[in-house]
């Protein structure tokens, strides 16, 4: 299959996008290190968390690259591990991150509900248990409205997210009770909707994903790998698409009038900057005067899934805790000064 | 069963499998992407590479060594769920020297837990549970001491199991979207899961 896309190799496609991501990062050298022969980054030793706190992992698919960041630092996660693309990781693999980062202390797996991460890290919570090491813990969270009803939430897809506390929590030596109540709640707390608009390539294969979208159509409700939902409308005129996927968001979720919440606008790729800017001004202008919100934070961005057309749209309501937590600083004495 | 009888048991069973990729192909075509013949060869492969890497000194670790060796196939759920079993083979058996009618009821009981615990499947959903599920019930309920002769009994309901799967609707899985359209058709997983069982009950006993 000829694939028009920038790659050297098939098979070592995903280790040299890692490997070129931690040249860009500036910081990705200094705080972390990649385990040889591995795509999994652990802090160095020097940037540690400090034993007794809580340590937090995660792992994803590969292909959803966004711009180079260091998410394996002092504030961030303790470790990450990639699949191959829009691949969960082995449940090995996620082993084998954990055997390096345990220090006794508990650990929290974040995973996003889908089949394969949710697959491999119960199983990896119990190689993890038949080699003694019995204080790992799972925060599965998703939140996608489209995939299951509002009765069968904890079966809700992970996609995109709003609210998040769990980090700050951990260097500031909240008990790990405490971080997956806040977690859970915040998982609770926010909703997520995506819309595909134009179709991508997969990296590997080389098929569309979405390629069957006739021109004129965009879809309903996509998961973050295009995952089709089979719901089809005409193309919509910007503040029309912004309404709909509003309304689908805060009738999931109302959110009274007066409150604040976080807003996030993740195109998957393939949107152009023309489109959020002006799709943004829709959403916080209906948002401001027709639902009477305050927008206390937002993020829009544009990464997520090749160069596909479309977005994952997210709304968070935090409440006063969930607030302190996200305007909460890292404890500075956790780690030696530069 | 002695270690030497779990491991020449577990590497038929896995022989069995890997023998049969383009049948348990082929059984899949229709209902699924028709490639279960090739991820159970590839996951058995590795049980058998992990054992042999590892050379465990107990039965307890041989069959943690087959569940780390399955832990490594990523993609599908199949590999993830038969790692799980023979964790859970392990635990039922760590410790132990010898097997006995017993022991093995006890010990497929438990990956049969893990099975459904991590797929979700009951019997009945058209899995590898309806061959596994029938095997173990065999096996508690076997009125010999004779690990070989209970072992082939269980086995024939294992078989019995898989057959009925051509009468099931799918619950789980990319087949559940057939629904009745995947009448008339065994499901991969429980023949696979057969294989395994047939191949280790005909050699438990040298």
């Amino acid at each position: 299959m000829f694939i028009k896309k920038l790659y050297n190799d098939l098979d070592t496609l995903v280790d040299e996008a890692m490997a070129g991501s931690r040249l860009i990062a500036d910081d990705a050298e200094k705080y972390s290190r990649v385990l040889p022969n591995s795509r999994i980054t652990v802090r160095r030793d020097k940037y540690k968390k400090p034993k007794g706190l809580v340590k937090l992992v995660g792992g994803g698919g590969a292909g959803h690259e966004g711009p180079p960041g260091t998410f394996i630092r002092p504030g961030g996660f303790d470790g990450m591990t990639t699949g191959d693309v829009f691949a969960a990781p082995s449940a090995r693999q996620l082993f084998r991150m954990i055997q390096e980062i345990d220090d006794g202390s508990p650990i929290i797996m974040n995973v996003a509900r889908h089949a394969g991460d949710v697959l491999n890290s119960t199983l990896c919570k119990q190689l993890c248990e038949a080699n003694g090491i019995d204080h790992v813990y799972l925060s599965i969270g998703g939140n996608d409205v489209a995939s299951a009803p509002k009765e069968r939430m904890n079966e809700r897809r992970g996609s995109g997210g709003a609210l998040s506390c769990s980090t700050v929590m951990a260097e500031c030596g909240e008990s790990v009770e405490e971080i997956l109540r806040l977690a859970e709640k915040c998982n609770l707390r926010q909703r997520s909707y995506g819309v595909g608009i134009r179709p991508a390539i997969h990296p590997i294969s080389g098929l569309p994903i979405m390629g069957d979208m006739p021109e004129d159509e965009i879809e309903m409700g996509i998961g973050v790998h295009g995952e089709s939902s089979g719901k089809r409308i005409k193309l919509p005129r910007s503040r029309e698409l912004a309404q709909i996927v509003l309304n689908i968001l805060l009738e999931d979720m109302p959110v009274p009038s007066g409150e604040e919440i976080v807003f996030s606008l993740g195109g998957l790729g393939g949107m152009t900057w023309t489109e959020l800017d002006i799709f943004y001004k829709d959403c916080y202008e209906i948002l401001t005067y027709d639902y009477g919100l305050k927008i206390w934070r937002h993020r829009v961005g544009n990464a997520g899934t090749q160069e596909l057309g479309g977005f994952t749209m997210s709304i968070g309501w935090p409440d006063d805790e969930i607030k302190k937590w996200m305007t909460t600083r890292i404890p500075i004495d956790n780690y030696p000064k530069d | 069963m002695v270690l030497e009888d779990l491991r020449r048991a577990v590497f038929a069973g896995a022989d069995m499998i890997i023998e049969r990729e383009t049948e348990l192909c082929s059984l899949d075509a229709f209902v699924g992407d028709g490639d279960h013949g090739v991820t159970v060869r590839k996951g058995y492969q590795k049980v058998k590479a992990a054992i042999e890497e590892d050379d465990p000194k107990t039965m307890g670790d041989l069959m943690m060594s087959a569940g780390m060796g399955l832990a490594d196939t990523a993609g599908g759920a199949i590999g993830p769920i038969l790692a799980s079993m023979f964790l859970g083979f392990a635990s039922a058996i760590m410790g132990k020297d010898e097997l006995g009618v017993k022991d093995l009821a006890d010990m497929f009981a438990a990956g049969l837990k893990r099975v459904q615990d991590l797929g979700g499947a009951q019997p009945g959903d058209c899995t590898m549970v309806d061959t596994l599920y029938p095997f173990v019930e065999s096996l508690k309920n076997a009125e010999t001491d004779d690990v070989k002769e209970a072992l082939e009994a269980a086995a024939e309901k294992g078989f019995e199991g898989s057959e009925a799967t051509r009468d099931m609707i799918p619950k789980l899985g990319r087949a559940r979207n057939l629904a009745e359209r995947a009448i008339g058709y065994i499901d991969a997983g429980s023949r696979s899961m057969y294989y395994f069982l047939k191949g280790f009950a005909d050699n438990a006993v040298a």
